[in-house]
């Protein structure tokens, strides 16, 4: 007994540094960005450096609004991550329930060759994509941006919804037709919330991938009130004076929606990127 | 079912931002003049500026809209590469001296003349020469002006006693020797450092050495030559420096801003660089003395197979594209951007960095005025003595026929020099061997441009 | 209507979208191989296969590719390591792992801008706070300095191992969560130890998983651009084959150059999605 109470001890406390060391290396990074932007300037380059601030400065955050036009920056990014999302979200929705619900010769072809997209690269296409944009006048504007990205997320969200969709039994929907619902409804009101799971975590996915993209932003955008955050950001640490309160209070923000958003929805991302990444 | 509710609302709400998004786009209004200006002055005051002048133009032109965009000094070639290739040029923008040949070799550039002639007799002949092309007519105008200076901090060097500042010195080896004894007699701070981050910086560096030793990047008939004797010298010096000490071991990840601010912090007792930096040191060290503590020499160190030294010219002009409908409208705003109460305005917003063109403007009361003159005005002095020496070049130009070439922006561009340096002085590789695969790799790519 | 009309109607958007702005620009880039187009020259002649001949003869073409090896095979294997020893202790139960979990996963969700800049600022040479913690530990004098090129690709691959590592931690996390615990009760009632426990059955259930991520991950970083560029820049250290082709079309203005280097690394993904589709069903045929 006390052999086991010892074992027992000595996992515990493996585990208690395993954990102290991942939140270090992992955290402190965060703690460090968070730090530097309301760091006086006079502690900013002090060597050796100051683990705290006892006289937090936010002149950093202030000059991020008054000098630079950051919140033009930041509406352009949440459009376009928004807008790929919707697309590449109701797209894949579609294309998964058809696959799932009417296979038709040529259906599994395309599952395969869906997969093949999912494995590019951007920076493989960018420049060709960035001709054949120029023909068409998309550089340069939101429609552009949203389709690029939008087509960057459907392979992945179409590959993780097909098992969802194929795990709601068909007799879930068939019931709703005993109703009287059509079939359209018994989608939206049956299907859906049973797919939520994995439009959940597509969702999330989709947008990060919009909204931390750096190559095709730099190059299908060129106009400054275009911009996204992070070219715009780029080109603030890239200006002949680095601020780094000022970088580091852009960072801060840019971080703060997406760890929300991570909060809320960690549950469904370790539930639905797990059955997508295994299968 | 609420759940649901709500999903559905969220997804017409995205769908209705995005419509919106697309919807807002459509702009351009017939009949209005406007003009779009990429500078790479991006000081919020120098913005403020170009916006006060802007608004000045349009109120006195009514139906004419003025934009400027300011544009990450490294984003500059990109962006432009980006909008040729697009069709989607601006009307006007600030380039490298050494683009301006390829521009107006695809006849892209609009002739500035009137431009030019309303500077008057008084437009630095330095700067109108660059630009005034063998068919008479002037293709870009200056905005603004500076060279590369030597600046030191006379402190450290007195705590080496005995080894002079860098204005005795007068060959590399001299160089090597002091600072490396600059580096002995201070604990913290090394003789020399140099930002080696950013390609541009090592370029840089490389063709005004280069040049500072005879040598040079391309030959008569207008081909690259990079595996010289003059350009060995170049990398036996680089290791040197290191070797003794001299340079500091951050070189090589220091970005240019930080390399101000290492001289400004003591860490580094010599830098070279532009009259921005006056702000660093303001800023970061504010008890250091200018001209005192802070100081710039006249001279360069000249190499073993050279005569004399060159420095870089920074003095980029703004260039109009003819092929847009409103180029003439633009030439218009130029001649309004140079009149002196609205250029007093631009060079005024970073004096120590914004020389003017006009040589009549250093003796304008009202440029006098400006604080920033008053303080630092040893440092303006040394730049217009060398930039009278005419040992002031453009970036990649070491003789001035290098500017007649449309492809010296390939081979800055292509990191070949910067590959070269960095192995040699970081890597350890063999100098020749390095010499060798610039060479050949500089050949490739350039070869298919020759003309003949 | 017949059911196959519908499931290509269905199908439709998600087919053009990724036609067009996939598939066809890969028509492009073929056609662009074959040319000297230029960036900003007015140039696109035929040239053949001369920009492939001349990639294949050039020596740091071939630096590239090691490179691009080296860096995509060590970040894959060292984020596989510590991916499956942080989804086992976060698998533990433990009071506050909801927050540990975020801690941990958090890495995964910054953009790879913000990356880049806090790390270039912890390992800055003069300021930085990590330079200045080795600093204390070093031996010598002078400590390295992280960011010049005799270190930066080492740094590089510590950045990019940090910023991909959760990735495979969900993963793990995932499959883990679905090995039945009284499997594992049953062995510690057979007295079997930890370690044991962790060879004998947690590690063939994981196998499946820990495939397919190799496989995915090494095409992953493989491609990288993003957090390459920004953090480590262009440099010969960490000139990757995506690094490549950006510096060959936009440093170069060698339009046609580039697209052949983008050509090679899309005829390499292709091999390695071909390879990874067949492990795929083979894995399914032996489930089913």
């Amino acid at each position: 007994m006390t052999t086991a109470l010892r074992r027992v001890a000595r996992v515990r406390w493996y585990l208690l540094i395993g954990i102290v060391v991942l939140v270090l290396v992992n955290g402190f990074p965060f703690y460090w960005m968070a730090l530097t932007s309301v760091k006086p300037g006079t502690e900013l380059f002090s060597f050796p450096p100051r683990f705290f601030t006892t006289a937090p400065d936010f002149s950093g955050f202030e000059r991020l609004f008054e000098t630079t036009n950051f919140l033009t920056y930041a509406k352009n990014s949440l459009i376009i991550a928004t807008g790929a999302t919707v697309v590449s979200v109701a797209v894949s929705a579609l294309a998964a329930y058809g696959l799932t619900r009417f296979p038709f010769p040529g259906s599994r072809a395309f599952s395969t060759a869906i997969l093949y997209a999912y494995t590019f690269a951007p920076i493989v296409i960018v420049v060709p994509l960035y001709g054949m944009f120029r023909e068409v006048g998309l550089i340069n504007s939101y429609l552009g941006m949203i389709l690029a990205y939008a087509s960057f997320g459907v392979p992945f969200s179409l590959w993780l919804l097909q098992p969802f969709f194929r795990a709601i039994p068909a007799e879930l929907e068939e019931a709703a037709f005993v109703d009287g619902a059509n079939r359209a409804k018994s989608a939206w009101y049956v299907v859906l919330p049973q797919a939520a799971p994995g439009l959940i975590a597509v969702s999330v996915f989709t947008f990060l991938l919009a909204w931390e993209d750096y190559l095709f932003a730099r190059v299908l955008i060129t106009q400054e009130e275009l911009k996204t955050l992070p070219i715009a950001l780029h080109d603030l640490y890239n200006a002949s004076l680095q601020d780094w309160p000022l970088l580091m209070a852009a960072a801060v923000l840019i971080n703060v929606p997406v760890l929300i958003a991570f909060l809320f929805v960690q549950r469904y991302l370790v539930a639905g990127w797990g059955a997508g990444a295994i299968k | 079912m609420r759940a649901k509710g709500r999903c559905a609302t969220l997804i017409a709400a995205g769908l209705s931002l995005v419509l919106a998004a697309c919807a807002g786009e459509s702009s351009a209004e017939d009949g209005q003049i406007e003009i779009t200006v990429w500078h790479t002055e991006s000081t919020p005051t120098t913005v403020e500026a170009m916006n006060e002048i802007i608004a000045d133009y349009e109120a006195a032109n009514p139906g004419v809209t003025v934009t400027q965009e300011s544009v990450a000094w490294g984003d500059l070639q990109v962006k432009l590469q980006a909008a040729l290739a697009a069709g989607d040029l601006p009307e006007i923008t600030q380039v490298e001296p050494m683009f301006v040949r390829s521009l107006y070799a695809q006849d892209l550039l609009q002739p500035l003349d009137e431009v030019v002639d309303s500077l008057g007799e008084d437009y630095l002949p330095q700067l109108r020469e660059m630009f005034a092309l063998p068919d008479g007519h002037d293709y870009g105008v200056v905005h603004a002006w500076g060279t590369d200076s030597v600046v030191y901090r006379a402190d450290l060097y007195a705590n080496a006693a005995g080894t002079g500042t860098p204005e005795d010195v007068k060959t590399w080896e001299d160089s090597v020797e002091q600072w490396s004894a600059v580096s002995e007699a201070n604990d913290d701070a090394h003789g020399l450092m140099l930002a080696g981050d950013a390609a541009h910086n090592v370029n840089e560096e490389v063709y005004q050495w280069l040049g500072s030793n005879g040598g040079h990047l391309f030959d008569e008939n207008g081909h690259v030559t990079i595996d010289t004797q003059e350009m060995r010298e170049v990398l036996e010096y680089w290791v040197e420096l290191r070797d003794s000490g001299a340079l500091s071991p951050a070189w090589s990840s220091q970005p240019y801003a930080d390399s101000l601010s290492a001289l400004a912090l003591g860490e580094a007792a010599t830098i070279f660089s532009f009259g921005r930096a006056t702000y660093t040191f303001e800023d970061q060290a504010p008890d250091l003395v200018p001209g005192e503590d802070i100081k710039v020499a006249p001279n360069r160190p000249v190499g073993p197979s050279g005569d004399d030294w060159i420095t870089q010219l920074d003095a980029e002009p703004w260039v109009v594209f003819r092929d847009s409908p409103d180029a003439e409208a633009s030439a218009d705003f130029l001649k309004f951007f140079y009149e002196q109460q609205n250029y007093l305005r631009w060079i005024g917003s970073v004096p120590t960095q914004l020389l003017p063109v006009r040589g009549s403007t250093f003796d304008d009361p009202a440029y006098r005025a400006l604080p920033e003159v008053g303080t630092w005005s040893f440092w303006i002095d040394q730049q217009r003595e060398t930039l009278a020496s005419g040992r002031a070049l453009p970036l990649m130009v070491t003789q001035p026929s290098d500017l007649e070439l449309p492809y010296l922006s390939d081979l800055y561009g292509s990191e070949i020099l910067v590959d070269m340096v960095m192995d040699v002085v970081e890597n350890d590789k063999d100098i020749d061997e390095a010499l060798n695969v610039a060479q050949g790799r500089a050949d490739e790519l350039l070869s298919p441009l020759y003309e003949d | 209507m017949p059911g196959w009309f519908w499931g290509a109607l269905l199908l439709s958007p998600a087919f053009f979208l990724v036609l067009g702005v996939i598939a066809a620009p890969i028509a492009y880039l073929v056609r662009l191989s074959f040319t000297d187009a230029h960036a900003y020259l007015p140039k696109f002649g035929s040239v053949g296969f001369d920009n492939y001949v001349a990639l294949l003869r050039a020596p740091h073409f071939w630096d590239s590719v090691r490179t691009t090896v080296w860096y995509a095979g060590l970040t894959v294997g060292l984020q596989l390591v510590l991916g499956v020893l942080i989804a086992l202790l976060l698998h533990q139960r433990f009071r506050g792992r909801g927050v540990v979990r975020l801690v941990a996963l958090a890495p995964y969700m910054v953009p790879s801008i913000v990356v880049a800049l806090v790390w270039r600022w912890l390992l800055d040479p003069t300021t930085g706070a990590y330079s200045w913690a080795i600093d204390k530990v070093w031996p010598g004098s002078e400590p390295p300095n992280l960011l010049s090129p005799s270190f930066i690709f080492w740094s590089l691959v510590v950045v990019s191992v940090w910023m991909f590592t959760p990735f495979i931690v969900i993963s793990v996390l995932a499959r883990l969560q679905t090995i039945d615990p009284s499997t594992l009760e049953a062995a510690t009632v057979d007295g079997a130890g930890a370690w044991r426990r962790f060879w004998s059955i947690v590690l063939p259930e994981l196998k499946p998983v820990l495939y397919t991520l190799i496989l995915l991950r090494f095409m992953f970083m493989f491609t990288k651009f993003d957090v390459v560029y920004l953090f480590a820049g262009t440099g010969t250290e960490v000139r990757t084959l995506p690094v490549l082709t950006f510096q060959r079309i936009f440093g170069e203005a060698r339009l046609g150059s580039g697209a052949a280097v983008a050509m090679i690394l899309f005829v390499l993904l292709m091999i390695f999605t071909t390879v990874y589709l067949r492990t795929l069903y083979r894995q399914r045929e032996e489930t089913a």
